[in-house]
């Protein structure tokens, strides 16, 4: 028990430090969000899960399904809110960007 | 509340399709941060939707955004279409195809 729990944590934390050192890293607001969405609530949902091994119990359990639920369809409401304004502001695109035809279409 | 039951199955298999695409996708964009030479191709597409009700259509915009590589960054005033942020562009109706034909199909069994 303690075992998996080790890990699962420890990979969670894993994917956690990944979309933060993509934040820093990637060259765009977008591609940055990339980034956060997935891994971060990959990494979220690994530690909560590392949770429910750690301390074993229904109500933990409940808890946490509850809790992952949430981090799984709040990220992609906060992504999809952040990476709007960025366009509408006109925040600036990697200069390898190949297509925007959000772009074009206005 | 029957009706509700009836779908069940398909919940089930949407919950575990999408976590294994998060999976996927996690991996891939943790490779591209880690790796020191940047690979992706971005671009942003309109991918054309034939969807009803809102409820739908964020439920789908939910889907691209969980997914390898695919990010919604608007809807469409009149909900034709989104407008989707992809990490690799290299076929633009492949990734169309993918939302459209795999992501839609699977919402409206879910919310029919």
């Amino acid at each position: 028990m303690t075992m998996v729990a080790g890990v699962l944590l420890l990979l969670g934390a894993a994917f956690v430090a990944v979309s933060a050192l993509g934040l820093v890293r990637l060259p765009d607001v977008y591609l940055r969000m990339h980034s956060v969405a997935k891994a971060g609530a990959l990494g979220c949902g690994l530690i909560l899960l590392g949770v429910v091994f750690a301390l074993p119990s229904v109500a933990v359990l409940l808890r946490v399904v509850g809790a992952i639920l949430f981090v799984f369809v709040t990220t992609p409401v906060a992504s999809h809110l952040i990476g709007r304004a960025a366009h509408r502001t006109k925040s600036a695109q990697w200069e390898r960007t190949i297509v925007d035809e959000w772009t074009d279409e206005q | 509340m029957m009706s509700h039951l009836l779908r069940l199955p398909a919940w089930i298999g949407l919950v575990l399709y999408v976590v294994w695409e998060i999976v996927l996708s996690s991996l891939r964009v943790a490779w591209e941060v880690l790796t020191p030479h940047a690979t992706s191709t971005p671009g942003i597409i309109r991918v054309p939707i034939d969807l009803e009700r809102d409820t739908q259509i964020t439920l789908l915009a939910h889907l691209v955004t969980l997914t390898p590589g695919t990010l919604t960054l608007d809807v469409t005033e009149k909900r034709d279409a989104l407008y989707v942020h992809v990490m690799f562009l290299h076929d633009r109706e492949e990734v169309i195809r993918g939302i459209k034909d795999e992501m839609e199909a699977r919402v409206r069994r879910v919310l029919p």
